[in-house]
């Protein structure tokens, strides 16, 4: 794929829902900055994000315009298949000529994180969407050193330490995923499980 | 189910020696079980005992105890006592 399709793509994917088992992803719009502040002005976001103040409207009205200004960047709304909005996640920072990108922004409503899961299928999407659709060969995460559970959460899913890097003057952990590496059946089982078990719910 | 087989299924779940594995392995104490191994754990449990644990208790499952008492209580699983101990 030449790097002019990867940014064909990414513009499509802004526009475009993706639909999985439990969630969909829903491009971020103007619309959703209410759910984007609660969810962003969480104390444990604020902590994980090093955001030392609660997040304002006009700063993400701000932020939201500089995103749509660009063209390395997918934000997502993270929702139930119901439609319940439960989290954010985000692929940014990609690199269309040097196929790597960053995942993160990740926040999911604590009430919802343990009831099923929502976390564990926005990441393969996101994941899917860099490896399959982009072609890209290598993601990136950072994540606070005491944020030791999304750590495990992404060791399971292959990630590697790759060493460390100081964001808003607190030092993150890194990690990457290659191409390669990413092997998600053993997780997609954990899915499947839980989609059979609404279905029996729902029958 | 005895205890030990019990200890067995949360140690390949969570990926901890069974010796970590007993009544004061919480949640919010162990890296290890983060939210994908806590889904993996439920699927394991509905499908060793044919269950379909509601939802508002995964949420309180939250230590090896709270589950043997919620599989106990809500479910009628009785996990029996731990050859090794007696």
């Amino acid at each position: 794929m030449l790097p002019g399709e990867r940014l064909s793509r990414i513009a499509e994917y802004r526009q475009r829902k993706m639909t999985g088992l439990l969630v969909e992803l829903d491009p971020m719009r103007p619309e959703h900055t209410d759910a984007v502040l609660a969810l962003r002005n969480s104390e444990r976001a604020l902590f994980n994000l090093a955001q030392y103040e609660p997040l304002k409207p006009e700063q993400h009205d701000a932020w939201y315009r500089g995103y749509l200004a660009r063209n390395d960047d997918v934000a997502w709304m993270i929702a139930t298949l119901d439609g319940q909005i439960i989290g954010t996640i985000a692929l940014y920072a990609i690199d269309p000529t040097g196929r790597t990108a960053e995942k993160g922004r990740q926040v999911v409503d604590e009430q919802v994180a343990l009831r099923g899961p929502y976390a564990l299928e926005s990441e393969l999407m996101t994941l899917k969407f860099a490896f399959d659709i982009l072609e890209i060969e290598r993601v990136l995460v950072t994540i606070r050193p005491e944020n030791v559970k999304v750590i495990s959460m992404h060791l399971r899913q292959g990630f590697v330490p790759s060493g460390q890097r100081e964001l808003r003057s607190t030092l993150y952990n890194e990690y990457a995923l290659h191409r390669d590496d990413f092997k998600p059946q053993k997780l997609e089982n954990i899915l499947q499980h839980w989609r059979r078990r609404d279905e029996r719910a729902s029958a | 189910m005895n205890e030990q087989a019990l200890k067995s299924l949360f140690a390949e779940v969570l990926g901890l020696p069974i010796d970590r594995i007993g009544d004061d392995l919480r949640y919010d104490e162990v890296a290890e079980w983060d939210s994908i191994a806590h889904m993996a754990l439920i699927a394991a449990l509905d499908e060793t005992f044919g269950l379909t644990i509601a939802r508002d208790d995964i949420s309180r499952m939250l230590s090896f105890a709270e589950i043997k008492g919620i599989l106990a209580q809500n479910y009628g699983v009785s996990i029996g006592p731990d050859a090794s101990n007696r």
